[in-house]
């Protein structure tokens, strides 16, 4: 993955950790599956009844305290991890306040006179400027959506009723594709949104522009 | 009838836990109300198996048991084959659809539901057979 | 025909399910196949956006419903009274009415194709306010809410039987810790219905008064909670997928024992496992809700972690049941195979999207929906397959084919795996779930037209298997009549009777001493060491 931003970073972090103990996981398991196939399958004829033994006491205490240890260990990353990231910072360089609505984004940029009224025909672009804490507050005007830009490794549902907010830095300059990502209805595969991450200088001119100079 | 009731009390003892650290890690009504409701349930059901059913001498509980001993002990009355299951059926699907769309559905449903229920209880002594263990296992004696 | 109709004996009542949910599985089947087609490439136009959205409701909707839980319903019915030692059923009426609120419910989903404005489109989950708004779907969508209604009546009086049969009906000698490990299975998967449906039914309803009487319980503007619907759909919507799993754990377990000539290992570890299962399931519900931002995700993620533990220890007894066994390589057995490479890729998925992090990424892409497939389709599904090849000698009188059987399994076992394996890259890339089209960016193309062709193979799979039952029907009429025990040594009650049963069950029951009776009967000088 080519994590976009501070959070992503950190959240890309915890994939490596479950990517390897999953990897490692699925290949100890897969390999005692075939193990037995090999070994033990039953060839033609061949005589006798298998040893009959059904039970192991210890051997199955240890198969709850391993997996018992691994969990706890994955559980604490997630944890610790999930704290910074949901974390709503104070003192924002921006905040933007989005709300969904059936099909497409609006984009407000608290404190400047610009909106940005998306539709599926049109889809509305998000201007973040790079290293810079932008806050976005997140609305529905109809039913529940999500807001998904899969290069923060990051999403969040819209709730109609229930405002939500999270703050985003992102690390790279560039174009990246945003999505909804609950279901809403007839053209909820067209709901889609442009996240341009720009220079902080070519932000503050397009914010003071009232969002006109091309970016 | 102690395994049973032991199922229900771990169930319940397990279910009150969660009630509680739930609540205390999120103080949200919905979810704490249902796992409540969920520990009461399940502690009804295991109260009912220790005392109601005390005496229950069930033969599956035994380990010892043998077919011929448990022979003559009474399983219950059983129904065969009956029309009134279907009936039921269609009467809640027509109530649930005048529920949405006629009221007229919704009576004619509640009156449907009942006249079911009513035949459904009358026929067990009309036509039920009863069943009992024997020697060979469970058969029909009516 | 008036047998069928009127009949409470639990094996016509078992086989109507197990027909019933066949057929839904082959509608539900060909609807997915009409996605793959519509998302083989970008931009496509093979159904509307309308059609689609109906698509994927009925689908999904229709897997859970109508095919998977229904399924394992009807298994069970087949089986608990027979494995137990039982006539039939605790309350054999109330079963006839459970079955008939079954196939109600499926005609009722399904007639709204015929409705103004076509069947329900709000997907399997149907979440507020997108499925209380009255415009778009209007009747099929009602007709979708009394379906589901039914359905949960159903599935409810099915909880109550099994729970009344184990407890009352078990043969002498046949005491609780002697039970097999299918019907303990039941007994949890039970518990979890009663526990968890009639929280969907509260859901229904207020759905229903939502959309009819003028209630306002998820709407915002009138001090609704939209969030309030999740709560109650996924406080039932979890403990549905371990009802929909937990029969066939009990499926797999009873395969491979058979199967590998040895005792199921750690009998008692399965049966504690199964209910720490069940448990652990009615605490984290809202980790389907992590992304709301509005839950307690540690707690929810704490408790889905831990349900990794007994997971764990199931897999570790099928190993343990395999090891230094005679693994003979049936077609059910195949099956089971498949289940426990499939169903590890579904855990160990399940382990991740339990993580926040991991799920503020994944939750409603094509990384989430792949892992609840392989666990469903991959799991459960070839579990289906081989409780059908399994026990299908025991109902029908007649074993199916075993190499038109092994054909079928590599089919779906190759078709299954191509399909959903570039699902998971796919939603990492930024694909979310039931969209109709995609954006022709990065890999999704080729990885969403290599997932077509790997339905097509599945669809081989199944054609294989439709062949096979009608193959065997034709070869049973000159073949010879099966013996009690057909597939040799097995071990639970149901193989000490004929091939179908008679009415009753059973002639005669042999001595219960054990969880493996038959065994003991054809082992004597073995048996008599063990209690």
């Amino acid at each position: 993955m080519h994590p976009a931003s501070l959070q992503a970073r950190d959240l890309s972090g915890v994939w490596y950790i479950f990517g390897g103990a999953a990897l490692f996981v699925a290949v100890f398991v897969y390999a005692l599956i075939f193990y037995c196939l090999a070994r033990w399958r039953a060839r033609g004829a061949d005589g006798g009844m298998p040893p009959q033994f059904d039970r192991n006491p210890q051997l199955e205490i240890t198969g709850v305290v391993i997996p018992l240890i691994i969990v706890t260990g994955l559980f604490y990353i997630t944890y610790v991890r999930e704290g910074v990231v949901d974390f709503l910072r104070p003192g924002p360089y921006a905040t933007v306040n989005v709300t969904a609505y059936r099909w497409s984004w609006q984009f407000r940029y608290a404190g400047h006179p610009i909106v940005v009224n998306g539709t599926t025909q049109n889809p509305p672009s998000l201007v973040l400027p790079v290293g810079k804490m932008t806050q976005i507050n997140l609305y529905s005007d109809d039913v529940v959506h999500a807001f998904w830009i899969p290069a923060f490794l990051f999403k969040r549902d819209a709730n109609p009723g229930l405002p939500s907010s999270f703050d985003v830095t992102p690390t790279r300059v560039g174009v990246f594709q945003g999505v909804c990502a609950e279901y809403c209805g007839f053209d909820h595969a067209l709901m889609t949104f442009g996240v341009r991450v720009v220079p902080v200088d070519v932000y503050d001119r397009w914010i003071a522009s009232g969002g006109r100079t091309a970016i | 009838m102690r395994t049973f009731a032991g199922l229900f009390l771990s169930s319940a003892t397990f279910a009150a836990a969660i009630c509680i650290i739930y609540w205390f890690a999120s103080q949200e009504f919905a979810g704490t109300f249902l796992l409540g409701f969920m520990c009461f349930a399940l502690s009804f059901a295991a109260g009912y198996a220790l005392l109601a059913e005390r005496d229950a001498n069930l033969a599956g509980d035994d380990a010892q048991l043998q077919q011929k001993e448990a022979a003559g002990e009474d399983i219950g009355i059983v129904t065969k084959a009956s029309a009134w299951p279907a009936a039921l059926a269609f009467s809640i699907l027509w109530f649930f659809i005048g529920v949405v769309w006629s009221d007229f559905m919704i009576f004619t449903g509640l009156a449907a539901i009942l006249l079911c229920v009513w035949r459904l209880a009358a026929e067990s002594s009309r036509v039920g057979h009863e069943r009992m263990w024997t020697e060979d296992g469970p058969q029909d004696v009516t | 025909m008036t047998h069928w109709l009127t009949s409470t004996n639990h094996k016509t009542i078992g086989i109507l399910y197990m027909l019933t949910t066949f057929v839904f599985f082959l509608i539900a089947g060909v609807l997915s196949l009409v996605i793959r087609l519509q998302l083989a490439a970008p931009g496509q136009n093979v159904v509307g956006a309308h059609a689609y959205n109906q698509i994927f409701t009925l689908h999904g909707t229709a897997m859970i419903f109508l095919v998977i839980a229904p399924f394992a319903f009807g298994l069970g019915n087949y089986l608990v009274p027979l494995q137990i030692g039982a006539p039939d059923m605790a309350y054999p009426r109330l079963n006839l009415l459970g079955v008939y609120l079954f196939m109600l419910s499926g005609l009722t989903i399904f007639a709204g194709i015929f409705a103004q404005g076509g069947a329900a489109d709000a997907g399997w989950t149907a979440y507020a306010p997108l499925s209380t708004v009255q415009e778009g779907s209007g009747g099929g969508q009602d007709l979708w809410v009394i379906g589901i209604l039914l359905n949960s009546i159903a599935t409810i009086t099915v909880g109550i039987n099994f729970t009344a049969t184990i407890l009352l009906y078990r043969a002498p000698g046949m005491t609780m810790w002697r039970m097999p490990i299918f019907t303990w299975e039941i007994l949890a998967t039970a518990l979890l219905i009663l526990m968890a449906f009639p929280s969907l039914a509260a859901a229904m309803f207020e759905l229903l008064l939502s959309r009819h009487y003028g209630a306002h319980f998820f709407d915002p503007r009138f001090g609704g909670n939209v969030v309030l619907y999740q709560h109650l759909f996924w406080f039932f919507g979890h403990p549905e997928v371990y009802v929909m799993i937990l029969p066939y754990f009990g499926v797999i377990s009873e395969v491979v024992a058979v199967f590998s000539g040895k005792p199921l290992y750690g009998y008692v570890g399965m049966v504690l496992s199964a209910f720490a299962i069940a448990g652990l399931s009615m605490g984290v519900w809202a980790h389907h809700m992590f992304t709301t931002g509005a839950v307690a995700n540690a707690f929810f993620s704490g408790m889905s972690f831990l349900i990794a533990v007994p997971t764990g220890v199931k897999y570790w007894n099928w190993i343990g049941t395999m090891w230094r066994g005679r693994l003979r390589l049936t077609t059910a057995m195949l099956f089971a195979i498949g289940f426990l490479c499939n169903f590890l890729i579904g855990g160990i998925t399940g382990v991740m999207v339990a993580s926040p992090p991991i799920d503020y990424q994944v939750e409603d892409s094509y990384f989430l929906i792949s892992h609840f497939h392989y666990t469903l389709g991959g799991g459960a599904l070839f579990a289906v397959f081989a409780a059908i090849y399994y026990w299908c000698p025991k109902m029908f009188g007649v074993k199916l084919n075993e190499l038109l059987g092994k054909i079928n399994f590599w089919l779906m076992f190759v078709g299954f795996n191509v399909t959903f394996i570039p699902w998971f890259f796919m939603g990492i890339e930024g694909m979310p779930r039931r969209v109709y089209t995609y954006a022709a960016t990065g890999d999704l193309p080729w990885l969403n037209a290599v997932s077509s062709v790997g339905a097509g193979i599945m669809a081989l799979g199944v054609i294989a298997f439709v062949l096979n039952v009608v193959m065997s029907k034709i070869e049973s009429k000159v073949a010879q009549p099966l013996p009690d025990d057909p597939w040799g040594d097995s071990f639970t009650l149901e193989w000490a009777t004929s091939c179908p049963p008679p009415e009753f069950n059973f002639h005669a029951l042999p001595p219960i001493r054990s969880e493996r009776p038959v065994w003991d009967l054809h082992h004597p000088e073995l048996a008599a060491r063990r209690t």
